[in-house]
């Protein structure tokens, strides 16, 4: 029986080709699947790099997850050490990107993978400035109030 | 890096509860909305649900805490401390409650959050020779108790206990006999004996402590007991033989074959629940050739393997991995020297440590409130 393919587009109007098991692991597409079956599904917010990229987390997942069993311990750390790459390799503007794509399509252990990659910069960062211009963040405190809630946590700075 | 369109918020949020609580106090100083999540309590439960476990160790004059990731790394906490040095030696027992480590020091205690540097004191007055702090745990209201119990041969057939409410500083005093819950005139044997905590096999869940205890004069029949910080009362939780270990899950050896069980309880529980109708069921067995026997462990599940931290017969401390009936590793951790270090499992968390003022690096001890409780200041 052949496999059942869907076809994802990207906000270039792109076309991916996708097998139905590997993008149904977004809970999203997984339910636009059955409301619009045979349809071109437009993914109007993502552009073709990130929507790769989702696309090939999702073919190492769905792999894994078929061949496993309960019983496959090292497969399970085999994939946990291929998220680890997978991830390392991407740039923190892309990162956020993937972070929001996986958020977007509802796929969960993606943002766990993406959130905890942001979250190791983060503890990285040496101060709130760094922070900040990561995060595009605007400092609302002024200098007194800085320097109470340092009065207060009295953590080297 | 580069600047990037603002994310969600509730993306901020996701991300930063992956962000150990030594890195996240630092960055209070964000912004307001920052410095707010930090202290949310919504927040530092889903914070918490995120990091992962790891034994903290107490020698007599030094904290470790130890990871398993998979490779083992040891970190000495005893500078995050603040004035323990002063305090050496260190006690015999840790006890682990939501994220803040309680050292028992006999008559003294230390409640501490080494991850946010947050160290306070707590004292008993009193000339009760047997007191000792036993447990930590929180109301329904989340408001943090110490748990004292003592005896006294006048009365051996009570159980005292005192509580001491962390943010007001106010202790409060009872004593019972403990019974067994709902036990009938024929198996009650030990009744009216004075029960023996066992203070080493024993876990917090949800601000409930449990513990392993047994009477006096049937040593080797344990069960479990715990302590409702709400009405402040000990019920038997539920009556077993031969277990060594905890309650939500229970760790058992057998002396003779060194068989290791985990058994979990099938539902999640609370501290209202009778403990008659609690369902276990058996987690996992490891059965190894030449498996020692485990003394004083505790231990913690993890991706489906059972990571257990005991000594061996000269009190030298090992980490275990175990999994799929096999052996995974079996470490010495070399860096803690000293024998017989007592340890716990625990879980980072971003819990302020309540009543105790959060300043660092000062080593006097000031009384504060109620001259039963020193802070330091």
């Amino acid at each position: 029986m052949s496999k059942k393919m869907i076809v994802l587009k990207s906000s270039e109007g792109v076309s991916f080709v996708v097998e139905e098991a590997v993008a149904r692991q977004s809970k999203i597409i997984s339910f636009l699947v059955e409301e619009f079956p045979d349809r071109e599904l437009p993914l109007t917010n993502m552009t073709s790099e990130i929507l790769r990229k989702t696309i090939e987390y999702c073919k190492k997942h769905v792999v894994e997850d078929d061949g496993g069993g309960d019983s496959s311990s090292s497969s399970s750390g085999d994939l946990k050490e291929w998220d680890v790459k997978f991830v390392a390799e991407i740039d923190q503007p892309r990162l956020m990107d993937l972070l929001m794509a996986a958020n977007y399509l509802d796929i969960p252990s993606l943002l766990d993978v993406t959130c905890q990659k942001v979250a190791d910069t983060i503890a990285a960062c040496n101060d709130e400035k760094e922070i900040r211009a990561t995060f595009n963040i605007e400092n609302d405190f002024t200098e007194e109030e800085v320097e109470a809630i340092r009065m207060e946590n009295q953590y080297p700075i | 890096m580069a600047n990037h369109d603002k994310l969600p918020w509730d993306l901020i949020e996701e991300i930063l509860s992956c962000v150990p609580p030594e890195s996240l106090v630092r960055f209070r100083t964000v912004s307001k909305q920052w410095n707010a999540l930090l202290s949310a309590k919504t927040f530092i439960k889903k914070h918490k649900t995120k990091m992962t476990y790891r034994f903290i160790l107490a020698t007599r004059s030094k904290i470790y805490s130890v990871r398993v990731n998979p490779n083992i790394e040891v970190r000495d906490l005893t500078s995050d401390i603040p004035a323990l040095e002063s305090q050496l030696p260190l006690t015999r027992r840790l006890i682990d409650c939501d994220g803040l480590l309680l050292c028992d020091m006999g008559k003294r205690a230390m409640v501490s959050n080494p991850w946010l540097r947050q160290t306070r004191w707590v004292e008993h007055e009193g000339n009760h020779r047997s007191f000792e702090f036993s447990g930590i745990g929180y109301d329904d209201d989340n408001r943090y108790k110490t748990l004292g119990t003592h005896w006294t041969e006048l009365d051996p057939t009570k159980t005292f206990w005192k509580t001491l409410d962390l943010s007001s500083d106010a202790w409060k005093e009872q004593s019972g006999v403990m019974e067994p819950s709902g036990t009938t005139s024929s198996s009650t044997t030990e009744e009216g004996t004075r029960v023996t905590i066992h203070s080493t096999s024993g876990v917090s869940l949800n601000g409930t402590w449990y513990r392993v205890g047994s009477y006096e004069k049937t040593k080797y029949s344990f069960f479990i007991v715990n302590f409702d910080f709400t009405k402040e009362t000990f019920n038997h939780f539920v009556i077993c033989h031969g277990i060594y270990g905890r309650s939500v899950s229970l760790l058992k050896q057998s002396h003779l074959t060194k068989k290791i069980q985990i058994w979990v309880t099938k539902n999640k529980i609370d501290h209202k629940q009778d403990g008659r109708y609690v369902e276990w069921m058996n987690f996992m067995e490891v059965s190894i050739p030449n498996m020692p026997d485990l003394i004083q462990p505790s231990y913690f599940i993890n991706d489906k393997r059972l990571v257990v931290c005991s000594s061996d017969n000269d009190g030298r401390a090992w980490i275990y991995v175990l999994g799929n009936n096999n052996l995974i590793s079996k470490t010495k951790i070399d860096l803690v020297v000293d024998s017989w270090a007592s340890h716990c499992s625990f879980i980072p968390s971003l819990v302020s440590v309540p009543g105790g003022k959060r300043r660092s690096g000062m080593t006097s001890l000031v009384s504060l409130h109620s001259p039963s409780c020193l802070v330091l200041e």
